[in-house]
């Protein structure tokens, strides 16, 4: 084919492809959707290289996903003046995040470790999390520069989340019945949440605003074993998992690292149980007394006691603007912020 | 380094620029060249090494399979470019097995050995530019139509 023919075939389907593109883009902006940031490895992988700066500049958050709700970083960040480095993962259990920071000698600064029992004590496998810390170790540099590039692109296109807008996000929306018998995979509701650049996930108005979305969440919570008051963890299983977060926080500590545990606030169905399933004392007072660190319970503190969550597990955006107040309240009084380098 | 990778795209996109502007053929060749070892580097940088040293070997022995007449000579060089090549092969893909049936003749034999174990890591494309290569210089050798600037082409995967 002649070289001027291709030409033109070049241009015409750059022109359909940047056309629908951006029809693409416009539609889901009108529908109200804004850009939001995947929550994958590689946005993990960049938090997790600012873990290194000094104590007085940053502290680290690991933790499942009450902590990534429930931390606004801006406010943290305006009212500290120090950064805040979500390493925290939804649905997943923090443990590998500890042990990978426990073991690398570089980490001397301050960690704050979110504890939501049920994935903390819990047999769920740690797949998620191990991804992520595997994928900040190995990752290759094509991989490195990819994310960069996936970096600038979500921040400009709505339509590149993956959870929403890939084919089998779009696939799995069209809700179609499962036969008999057979169970599917949980569909969450739409719109319940979108991240920033810097891995605050926050829930959407739309959801908020919403009781037949948020009695949806809550059905999810319920299926997975929300109101249930099987105990947790105990015997071997439970000495084992102290004994890794005590080697992991006591590796931490002896580097001249700093370690606090939290409580971050559920509500609902989720508090009803919880005590139930994971007893104070038996759990969270016991981590406390293996680690030897100090814990902030919300339960403890009036000015944290009394959240609502309004799917019984994450705050509100307006919400965490105020625990995250009280929790720099808290820990201020635990001398956190007291380095003498600052 | 992925095809349907951004990286990908726009690592394709610069050099498809690059070949398109009016450099002269050995600038091209070379911009190809460059190319290559940095889509091989960009998944494990240092196993580009590996493709540098058969690159190395082959691009003297083609250039002595090009000035060698005699054909015994001829053959002893081409003998060192396959041993070279299927060398480093041999150790990346059968390195442990090699070394696991060497130990249990060993023991076998009532001798007490115990090597320390190899974490040998696959490098990727391994055999493809291996066999690439071993064609290439077999038809240096059996055509003799090498010419110097053929040997800058070679490595492109």
């Amino acid at each position: 084919m002649p070289t001027a023919n291709l030409t033109k075939a070049a241009l015409l389907m750059l022109c359909i492809v940047v056309v629908s593109l951006i029809s693409w883009e416009y539609m889901w902006r009108h529908k109200g959707y804004d850009r939001g940031f995947n929550d994958d490895v590689g946005l993990w992988r960049k938090n997790r290289l600012k873990v290194y700066q000094p104590q007085n500049e940053a502290t680290v958050f690991i933790g499942s996903s009450r902590i990534k709700f429930d931390l606004d970083i801006p406010t943290w960040e305006k009212t500290t003046g120090e950064k805040a480095v979500q390493l925290a993962l939804h649905g997943s259990n923090p443990r590998p995040a500890l042990v990978d920071l426990g073991n690398d000698e570089n980490f001397k600064g301050k960690l704050v470790i979110d504890i939501t029992e049920g994935l903390f004590f819990g047999p769920r496998p740690e797949i998620e999390m191990n991804q992520r810390v595997q994928y900040g170790q190995e990752a290759s540099p094509a991989q490195k520069a990819g994310d960069q590039i996936s970096f600038a692109l979500e921040h400009q296109f709505t339509f590149l989340q993956k959870d929403l807008f890939s084919l089998n996000a779009m696939l799995t929306d069209l809700r179609i019945p499962n036969r008999k018998g057979v169970r599917g995979d949980i569909i969450f509701p739409p719109k319940f949440s979108y991240v920033t650049f810097d891995r605050q996930e926050i829930l959407t108005d739309t959801f908020v605003k919403d009781s037949a979305m948020l009695r949806w969440q809550t059905d999810i919570w319920t299926m997975f074993g929300a109101l249930s008051d099987e105990p947790g963890a105990g015997g071997d299983t439970l000495q084992k998992i102290l004994e890794e977060v005590k080697t992991a926080v006591a590796k931490i500590i002896a580097r001249g690292g700093k370690v606090i545990f939290v409580r971050t606030p559920s509500s609902g169905g989720y508090w009803a149980h919880e005590p139930i399933q994971y007893p104070r004392e038996k759990y969270y007072d016991q981590l406390l007394r293996a680690t030897g660190c100090k814990g902030i319970h919300f339960q403890d503190y009036p000015d944290m006691a009394n959240f609502i969550c309004p799917e019984w597990s994450h705050l509100t955006k307006e919400d965490a603007v105020e625990y995250t107040q009280a929790l720099i309240k808290a820990l201020q009084q635990q001398n956190w912020f007291s380095n003498p380098r600052k | 380094m992925v095809f349907n990778s951004y990286t990908f795209i726009v690592f394709f996109i610069i050099i498809l620029i690059l070949h398109n502007l009016p450099f002269t053929w050995r600038m091209k060749k070379i911009n190809l060249l460059l190319a290559s070892y940095i889509f091989y580097a960009a998944w494990n940088p240092p196993f580009i090494i590996l493709l540098w040293i058969s690159t190395l070997i082959d691009y003297f022995v083609g250039i002595k399979l090009h000035q060698e007449t005699v054909k015994a000579k001829r053959k002893a060089w081409l003998f060192i470019s396959i041993a070279g090549n299927l060398g480093l092969l041999g150790f990346f893909k059968y390195g442990n097995f090699l070394l696991e049936n060497f130990t249990l003749l060993c023991q076998s034999v009532g001798l007490d050995y115990h090597p320390a174990k190899m974490d040998i890591i696959l490098p990727v494309g391994i055999s493809f530019y291996t066999f690439q290569r071993c064609l290439t210089v077999w038809i240096c050798t059996s055509v003799r139509v090498f010419q110097k600037d053929h040997c800058l082409t070679s490595p492109c995967l």
